[in-house]
């Protein structure tokens, strides 16, 4: 992320102010504060910096309502953060919502990834320490640097632009595609009524197939691992299994201290943990870092149903092509038993109960339904 | 040194300090300058924040680093 110099953060530039819609608005209209009155103190008593977001929700209250295509919905995970409360229950087994030390450390430790419209439409994010994009346009399309990349950085953005010296770019990213290209704005906005507590559960998620017709074309590798034929069954893949190149997982992670360790290139294929959403039965999978004392700085020495969530997560990597380790067969190779008979190690590809023999017992509880067997992939039971 | 020339050179220095003075308030005035506006002064949020000169001369630079870098 580019830094932003402190004055260029607020200044406010003559294509905004000459919008003939949110230009013909005083600025006090949506951000409040005091005409007239200096200093800048005095003038700002009051003043909201991002009234897009919080009880006042200006963008909805003024034009935006929630309803119709394209606005601002209570139902997106951008705006809920579903996803963060609903995990933190589940291994908790306790509710942050009425427990003022956990509501205080949510506020503090994982808010500032809460977004609002202006995060996307007209500011950076808070967490990149905020600052208006371009001079207070409302950008319909966001800056997929300045907002996208922002908070989607350090595994979406570098996995999808070849950041990572262990993998090249995205396809899609060498033919010049944004983020804007898949992700659409009702997928960010949130489809209402549905009150995803999850991501991949927004109905409006973009999927492969969308663009991508993998029955067409008499593809042999496709129809084998599809599972789109009673022979197959059982074993569909997500299409990532084969076309993505290694990717970023960490280590453990505390509130208000940060991941412990570096993080690490990995690629595992296990039992796909979201199967019922997406009908894939393996998946690739990413180690997420949660350990058991990840909440002590919210007065929660120890996650009571650690155990009840896997820490090795579905995940969809961003640096997907044609051709990767797994589907380039030139040379002979990548036969059936370059990838069924991978190794059971480390570098292996299947995720295996070896893999976890170095995490604690918890974890290794946590993680037992998604690990594949051991042996050769072509001899397991179906 | 004669009465005469005195006086030249008072006039001479005073012609100077004036051209000083004259160049240090056209760098404070309204065309480009910067300027504390002081209590008596009538500002709207726009004067301010299109004033590129005065936000740079005005807006304190953030000592931290921003919280994050894009962890997802």
């Amino acid at each position: 992320m580019p830094q932003v110099e402190a004055w260029l953060k607020v200044y406010v530039e003559n294509a905004f102010l000459t919008d003939p819609v949110h230009g013909s608005l005083s600025c006090i209209d949506c951000h409040g504060g005091e005409v007239g009155e200096l200093p800048k103190e005095l003038a700002h008593a009051g003043m909201d910096p991002d009234p897009s977001d919080g009880p006042d929700r200006t963008c909805a209250a003024l034009c935006h309502q929630n309803t119709g295509q394209g606005h601002y919905w209570d139902d997106s995970v951008h705006a809920t953060q579903a996803g963060y409360k609903d995990l933190f229950e589940k291994r908790s087994g306790m509710t942050i919502i009425g427990n003022p030390e956990f509501e205080a450390g949510f506020a503090k430790d994982c808010a500032a990834c809460h977004a609002s419209c202006g995060s996307c439409h007209i500011s950076q994010p808070k967490n990149v320490g905020g600052g208006l994009v371009g001079g207070h346009r409302i950008m319909k399309t966001p800056d997929q640097t300045r907002n996208c990349t922002a908070c989607h950085g350090s595994r979406v953005g570098d996995e999808y632009s070849g950041g990572n010296d262990y993998a090249g770019p995205s396809a899609h990213f060498l033919e010049r595609m944004t983020c804007m290209a898949c992700h659409s704005g009702e997928e960010m906005h949130g489809t209402e009524g549905a009150a995803p507590q999850h991501r991949y559960e927004e109905p409006a998620l973009t999927k492969c197939e969308d663009c991508h017709d993998a029955a067409s074309g008499g593809n042999s590798w496709h129809v084998m691992h599809a599972g789109t034929n009673a022979e197959n069954a059982g074993r569909a893949l997500q299409c990532q299994v084969c076309h993505s190149q290694d990717y970023k997982s960490c280590n453990s992670c505390h509130v208000g201290e940060g991941i412990t360790g570096s993080s690490y290139r990995s690629f595992k294929i296990g039992k796909n943990p979201i199967q019922q959403l997406n009908g894939f039965d393996y998946s690739l999978l990413r180690h997420i870092p949660i350990a058991e004392d990840t909440f002590r700085g919210w007065g929660l020495d120890q996650l009571a149903t650690y155990s009840a969530v896997e820490t090795w997560k579905y995940t969809s990597p961003h640096n997907v092509r044609r051709f990767t380790a797994r589907t380039d067969t030139t040379g002979g190779k990548n036969g059936c038993a370059d990838c069924h008979g991978t190794e059971d190690s480390e570098q292996g590809w299947f995720l295996r109960a070896s893999d976890l023999s170095g995490l604690p017992q918890a974890e290794q509880d946590a993680n037992q339904d998604v690990i594949v067997p051991d042996g050769n992939a072509t001899l397991w039971p179906n | 040194m004669t009465t005469r020339k005195i006086w030249l050179v008072l006039l001479l220095a005073f012609a100077a300090l004036s051209l000083v003075l004259a160049g240090c308030s056209s760098d404070d005035g309204p065309e480009g300058g910067i300027t504390d506006p002081g209590d008596d002064l009538i500002a709207t949020c726009e004067e301010c924040h299109t004033n590129e000169s005065m936000l740079k001369a005005t807006v304190e630079p953030e000592e931290e680093n921003p919280e994050s870098e894009g962890e997802g």
